[in-house]
């Protein structure tokens, strides 16, 4: 009963009154001409309330001629109706589809490419990968073949372990896990020497495979060849015999960072002057909004994207950029000894961590403080034992 | 006009057997399926489906007069209103007291 009545609505319906001598005539004029009637009453004497489809009344008007009755619409109820009422707003319901189709085209397509993770591998580099193979900014969602895509970028990128692609919305999250580059690798089967990665003092030598050229406590120079791969018989005549070496060599290596040590300090400080750079874009072109000129000499920005977001998730390729400048004071502050020292040696530790290598075990750490030139300077050295055996080609560099 | 109904009036069939529902008795298809004969169906005394009508002769609150082929029917009540009118099958609902045959 309830799906018959939405039906009745959604096609709309009519009631009237239909008043006249003979009703009955009427009613069965229009049953013979399949007109449906229902919810029908006698109101009075005369006339008979009912309900008919807007399509029954049209043909009724002939069956109410015939019978001499006179219709009369009471009320008009359904979705017709109340649609009709937009039916003379043309251009409000053009609108109306317009966003929709918008909507739909918008959110169908990828807006931004976001690429997090890769530290050595260029982004750029990634984006030009899989343009080549259709996917850029503006291609259809639909077009995306997560897993592909995944894939293609692991084969492409050998400095890449894992590659995650996810669509959200309208953006495109790739996450990307850099790996240690796997060393070039020599085959077994092919001689080879193990010469010095770095300089140092050896510490311990264990040659698995090939001759120790060199003992503990010896120094070597960067590129030296500790164990050789050529093996020479005792009997010259044997002629010599070439192998894989293979061995481990702990030394003992120095690593030095020399710095000055400040004697002022610059402090920058925002005024609590901002100026406010306004600019539309859509996609990567950029257009700025005339607003003056940039006040300051010496400022700090910080760039907030207002771009209209849907629920988080569907980014628009448009939007207004934000460019705030801060304007800075510059203050110099004189320092003392301990304070200038402090901030040198801070500097200096951070250096000196970047040289190291990562698998160097740090045995000693030495902090000296000379003057040279009416100047102060650090030096910091570090003393680490680490493995500088290194595989090199027999006759290679 | 009055002439008219008269004489269908006077065609009235008596109720016997045609071939056609011969046919459909020995082909086992429901027989109210092909014949022109009348069903009225109660339920309670809220509701009278009347199907294989000819069409209704009064309508008021308190008395439904519907033609068919084997006499009129008419029906009597309080508040009697049609719940559903087409060409094969009409709805009565109200407080029915009577349901009668008059040839």
């Amino acid at each position: 009963m309830f799906l018959i009545r939405l039906w009745h609505y959604l096609k709309g319906y009519v009631i009237i009154i239909v008043n006249g001598q003979s009703v009955e005539k009427f009613i069965n004029i229009c049953t013979r001409r399949q007109i449906l009637l229902w919810d029908m009453e006698r109101v009075e004497r005369n006339s008979v309330r009912m309900k008919m489809s807007i399509r029954g009344f049209k043909n009724a008007r002939t069956a109410a001629r015939k019978s001499r009755c006179r219709m009369r619409i009471l009320e008009k109820k359904g979705f017709p109706f109340l649609f009709g009422k937009y039916k003379k707003r043309k251009g409000f319901v053009l609108g109306l589809i317009v966003f929709a189709v918008l909507i739909y085209f918008m959110t169908s397509i990828i807006w931004s490419i976001d690429i997090t993770g890769n530290y050595h591998v260029k982004a750029d580099k990634l984006i030009e990968q899989m343009s080549e193979y259709g996917i850029y900014r503006g291609a259809s969602k639909r077009a995306i073949d997560p897993k592909f895509l995944a894939d293609m970028l692991m084969l492409k990128n050998r400095q890449l372990s894992w590659v995650g692609v996810e669509i959200k919305g309208t953006r495109l999250l790739i996450s990307v896990k850099e790996g240690v580059e796997t060393p070039m690798i020599i085959p077994l089967d092919q001689p080879c020497n193990v010469v010095a990665k770095n300089d140092g003092i050896i510490v311990s030598i264990i040659a698995k495979n090939g001759l120790a050229l060199v003992k503990e406590g010896d120094t070597v120079r960067r590129g030296q060849v500790l164990i050789t791969g050529i093996l020479e018989s005792k009997y010259p005549e044997f002629g010599s015999k070439q192998v894989h070496a293979i061995g481990e060599v702990v030394a003992r290596t120095w690593y030095e960072i020399k710095k000055e040590v400040p004697k002022i300090k610059v402090n920058r400080m925002r005024t609590g002057l901002e100026w406010n750079k306004y600019s539309i874009y859509f996609l990567d072109l950029k257009v700025r909004l005339p607003s003056g000129k940039n006040p300051f000499e010496l400022y700090e920005s910080n760039i907030i994207d207002k771009a209209p977001v849907i629920g988080n998730k569907f980014k628009l390729p448009f939007g207004i950029v934000v460019e705030k400048y801060y304007e800075l004071e510059e203050e110099e502050q004189v320092l003392d000894q301990q304070q200038a020292r402090e901030i040198a040696e801070n500097m200096a530790v951070e250096e000196i961590q970047q040289v190291v290598p990562k698998d160097a075990e740090i045995v000693e750490r030495q902090l000296q403080f000379f003057a040279e030139d009416e100047k102060e300077y650090i030096s910091i050295t570090v003393e680490c034992t680490e493995d500088i055996a290194a595989q090199q080609e027999i006759g290679g560099n | 006009m009055r002439k008219r109904r008269h004489s269908k009036s006077n065609k009235r069939k008596k109720e016997s057997t045609t071939v056609k529902e011969k046919v459909a008795k020995i082909l086992e298809i429901p027989e109210e399926v092909v014949s022109d004969r009348p069903k009225i169906t109660t339920v309670g005394r809220k509701e009278v489906f009347v199907e294989n009508y000819r069409g209704i002769i009064e309508f008021t609150n308190e008395i439904v007069r519907i033609n068919s082929n084997y006499g009129v029917i008419t029906i009597t009540g309080k508040n009697m209103k049609i719940r559903e009118i087409t060409n094969e099958d009409i709805v009565i609902i109200g407080d029915i007291d009577n349901i009668d045959y008059v040839v």
